[in-house]
């Protein structure tokens, strides 16, 4: 682990939950090893704050969930991206780039 | 879309309760087991395993919780406990209940009860087709006026209503008005009734429907006032004749004078005054017939008129004040009481007609009894605030 693990921003979380999806459909714990993998341990995602947001996202028809058998034949809920979802995803990424892309130039600046 | 399907989800998690928390069970199991089968993976004994996810994951019943949170219909089944809670503690204290029902239904009953009469007197209009189009001439800040007064709204003088039929361009149509009282008996004791004087158009523009017979036109309110007709109300036809078939053609003695009966109002129609129901409307031609040596048809200083009428399309009430406004000093040079002092006259002359709203009707008693009403609606909403307060705490 390269850092001490670090809160997310907030409202990043379903950001990232969608973009762990848009391989391929998963289970809960296999988002959450993912995104820290990913993020080599940066972010470490919670139960806690992970399944409210799976609800949030499935109701807002950007998720849908399945049962489906794991690879050691145990069965786990998995959630699939929607083309809702896809859609979000987009408008998000190329809002968080734009966002990001901003703070930077204003620290640059005050540097 | 998307409420939709939130609406869906939410009534799923409502009433197929036991099977949505089945699922969430079974998934958070899962996650702890695939945790678990991780960290053995990575060297940890079983027990240390199960140990450490667990601590990771913080109670599975915290999460179910906080998932539970995430939609809206946790909302509607903590309402639902809280109720059922609220009427298992209730039983055990009736006398608090008691008081409890009593004082809500006291303060939502005042509450209702003052509405009511406040929508009826202020808030609804009346029943007439496009009522707020409706519009009423009057002066404007009369400030004092001399000569005779005989009704309850002296507004105006049948000369000045003359001018303004005559003048006026800013309403499609105008009538004139006026409460009284007449004696229907032919002889014997008194028998009052509510009766109205109205101009012939009174009935055409606010264009109501005879259920009987015809209403009174134009032709019946002409200075010589040949065959003045009456037009009765349907509940005083009702009333009076038991809603004899044959009421048309048959006479009414007014003020020891025979009218004949041409019409009778649909019973949704009670008059332009709310509160006070017409029962019989005569011409306003037929007043010195009526009132003989008393008359105040003719006279320039006889105040008895209310006038109102429809605006024309596209004329709003400013429009239409500054039209009457502008045509005032010709209809009051015209009207000016010869009689009148100098003082008098130069008061008189200076009236401006004023277009005021007549959608909701005219109403003595709402001049007198509005303020107070909303203040007594102001009160009772508070008083019941407190109640629910009181119950509350």
């Amino acid at each position: 682990m390269a850092d001490k693990p670090s809160g997310l921003v907030q409202g990043t979380l379903d950001m990232l939950i969608l973009k762990t999806l848009e391989l391929e459909p998963m289970h809960g714990y296999g988002i959450a090893m993912r995104i820290e993998q990913i993020s080599k341990g940066v972010f470490q995602v919670n139960p806690g704050s992970l399944f409210p947001a799976f609800r949030r996202l499935e109701r807002a028809g950007w998720l849908k969930s399945e049962w489906r058998d794991t690879a050691n034949n145990r069965r786990a809920k998995y959630y699939v991206l929607q083309a809702l979802g896809r859609k979000q995803l987009k408008g998000e990424t190329r809002e968080w780039a734009r966002q990001a892309a901003a703070i930077a130039r204003i620290l640059e600046a005050e540097s | 879309m998307s409420l939709l399907r939130n609406l869906a989800g939410g009534l799923r998690g409502l009433f197929r309760k036991q099977q949505v928390e089945r699922e969430m069970d079974e998934e958070l199991r899962g996650y702890l087991d695939a945790a678990v089968n991780e960290k053995m993976r990575r060297g940890l004994n079983r027990e240390q395993a199960v140990r450490a996810a667990r601590i990771e994951m913080g109670g599975a019943e915290s999460v179910k919780q906080r998932v539970r949170a995430a939609s809206w219909e946790s909302l509607v089944e903590t309402l639902w406990q809280d109720l059922k809670f609220g009427l298992r503690l209730l039983r055990f204290s009736p006398a608090f209940e008691a008081a409890a029902i009593l004082s809500l239904a006291l303060g939502i009953g005042a509450n209702t009860a003052i509405f009511q009469l406040l929508d009826a007197i202020r808030l609804r209009a009346l029943p007439v087709k496009n009522a707020q189009e409706l519009t009423e001439v009057r002066i404007a800040e009369r400030n004092g006026a001399t000569g005779a007064f005989v009704s309850r709204y002296p507004n105006l003088t049948n000369p000045m209503w003359s001018q303004i039929r005559a003048q006026q361009q800013a309403l499609s149509g105008v009538f004139a008005w006026g409460p009284t009282s007449f004696n229907i008996s032919p002889g014997g004791p008194v028998h009052p009734v509510q009766g109205l004087w109205v101009s012939g158009e009174f009935f055409g523009v606010l264009g109501i429907v005879p259920e009987r017979g015809r209403f009174l036109l134009p032709e019946d309110d002409r200075a010589e006032c040949a065959s003045p007709g009456v037009v009765v109300s349907h509940a005083f036809w009702q009333r009076e004749y038991g809603g004899d078939e044959f009421i048309v053609g048959r006479k009414i003695t007014i003020e020891k004078h025979p009218f004949e009966v041409t019409g009778v109002a649909p019973a949704s129609f009670y008059g332009v005054e709310v509160g006070r129901n017409f029962d019989v409307a005569v011409p306003l031609c037929a007043e010195p017939t009526i009132r003989s040596e008393f008359s105040v048809l003719n006279r320039r200083d006889g105040w008895w008129l209310t006038v109102m009428g429809r605006r024309k399309p596209g004329w709003t009430m400013e429009k239409a004040s500054a039209h009457l406004r502008a045509i005032s000093p010709a209809i009051f040079e015209a009207t000016l009481p010869s009689e009148f002092d100098p003082g008098d006259a130069k008061h008189f002359l200076g009236y401006k007609l004023g277009a005021f709203p007549a959608g909701t009707g005219i109403s003595g008693l709402r001049e007198t009894y509005e303020d107070p009403l909303w203040l007594m609606l102001g009160l009772g909403a508070l008083i019941l605030l407190i109640a629910s307060a009181n119950l509350a705490t």
